[in-house]
């Protein structure tokens, strides 16, 4: 009951923030930053696993809030909208960035490559592990189904919240994690014996 | 072991938590039952605990970050900027006077040279004429091109739709039809809709031929979809499975998925 209430408080406080930002305050942008910023961190940190690419996005994404407010429809989560804004950020930042980023990704796997060479077979399970084979297969996803299984495991949403701020069903954004699942279990299965 | 297939969507959002008391409790009376089906879902589980461990990384750095500060900068600087509007912090670049100065001379220099390969082109060809054959040659390398394009929206198009269709013949499968709602997008939907408009064009293309019949059905459906509510009952989902089935649509999509390569 208590949480229900410091919910409903928080909705009425953001509701009040965005009704002043919209009349001008300076202050009240600044709040709803404070509010926002770090979820879009989280997202983009994420999406490019690089603390520069993500402080970019975590800009970007306040420059078009600041210029798009009007846009808002106050019916609609706004925190929906601030992650929809961000999720549109990284997808283009990417597509800008891609032939780039896969090159700097080439170079790291031919160096980590050829750091394992040197040594025997089951000693590559020891060297990197699980975790740090999870983060390289993750970059082997779809731009669509990485973006899912970031909102999904690092951001904590639910189906219908990632739903919402994709704009499609949940069937698809469930479809899309199944997927997703499916293509790093193959990636990882040679732990699933240690598993 | 027939129904670990259908299930394994289900354990995997067991294991994230998203899932309905009624999922819940079918996905643990099959993990009691299922060696093969615990395995997994242990997997998932250790898939799920490292990320939760990656996610503990990001938290690391964003502790590194003086958020309050950034906050105030970062409010102050947009506010500041207001030319800025419609354009990207880091990503624009400005052109001044200076800068056209500057880049004057290779303008100039990519001028003339375009304009001697033009000229080398059309006027010094061997024989001091235009070859024969070469505007049939130019034809061929634009229809081969357009062909091309065409065929990489298809590809696109349909990779979308089978995720749309997929997901309508999962529905009510194993829950109580009576109380079952389908909830489906609209927005997904018509952006399927407009994405066919680029191509319905190129559909006569013999390289696309195959696939026109296939494009028809599809977007037969689609505009069905349309015509109903966002969520739908078990009869009037299984109106629309049935078509699927019947028009087997969901294999011509893999077929012709392979023919167009996606």
């Amino acid at each position: 009951m208590v949480n229900l209430q410091e919910k409903t408080d928080a909705v009425r406080k953001e509701n009040e923030l965005i009704r002043l930002f919209k009349s001008g305050s300076e202050e009240a942008f600044t709040r709803l930053i404070v509010l926002y910023q770090q979820q879009v961190f989280k997202v983009a940190y994420g999406f490019f696993r690089d603390r520069d690419d993500a402080m970019e996005i975590v800009q970007e994404t306040f420059l078009r809030v600041y210029q798009k407010i009007d846009r808002f429809d106050k019916n609609s989560s706004f925190k929906n909208w601030v992650y929809r804004i961000a999720y549109n950020l990284c997808i283009d930042f990417y597509r800008k960035f891609k032939n780039k980023k896969s090159c700097d990704r080439e170079i790291y796997e031919l160096d980590e490559a050829r750091n394992l060479s040197v040594l025997e077979p089951e000693d590559h399970i020891d060297r990197r592990d699980f975790k740090e084979s999870l983060d390289v297969s993750l970059q082997s996803l779809s731009k669509r189904q990485k973006m899912i299984f970031v909102l999904k495991h690092n951001s904590g949403l639910k189906y219908r919240e990632i739903a919402d701020i994709l704009d499609v069903s949940v069937g698809t954004v469930k479809s899309l994690h199944h997927r997703a699942t499916q293509a790093l279990k193959k990636k990882l299965a040679h732990y699933e014996v240690t598993a | 072991m027939k129904d670990c297939k259908k299930l394994t969507g289900l354990l995997i959002d067991y294991a994230c938590g998203d899932i309905s008391p009624r999922e819940r409790r079918l996905a643990e009376a099959h993990l009691k039952t299922c060696p093969h089906c615990q395995k997994e879902f242990r997997f998932q589980q250790d898939i799920n605990e490292n990320m939760a461990r990656l996610d503990r990384d990001s938290e690391r750095v964003m502790q590194s970050i003086d958020w309050e500060r950034n906050a105030r900068e970062l409010s102050s600087t947009i506010r500041s900027a207001p030319s800025r509007a419609g354009r990207g912090v880091t990503f624009s670049f400005s052109f001044n006077l200076s800068n056209w100065k500057a880049l004057a001379p290779l303008t100039a220099a990519v001028l003339l040279l375009g304009i001697w390969m033009g000229y080398l082109l059309f006027h010094a060809a061997p024989g001091g004429e235009v070859p024969r054959g070469s505007a049939l040659e130019q034809q061929a390398v634009l229809t081969r091109l357009e062909a091309a394009l065409a065929k990489r929206e298809v590809s696109g198009y349909v990779k979308q739709a089978q995720l749309v269709l997929t997901d309508l013949m999962r529905q009510c499968d194993y829950e109580d039809a009576s109380s079952y709602r389908y909830q489906w997008s609209r927005g997904e939907v018509k952006e399927l809709l407009n994405r066919s408009r680029y191509f319905s064009q190129d559909l006569d293309n013999p390289r696309l031929l195959s696939s026109k019949s296939l494009l028809k059905k599809i977007e037969w459906l689609l505009y069905e979809m349309l015509t109903m509510e966002e969520d739908l009952s078990c009869d009037q989902l299984q109106r629309l499975q049935d078509y699927v089935r019947r028009e087997r649509l969901l294999l011509k999509i893999r077929l012709i998925g392979k023919e167009i390569s996606i």
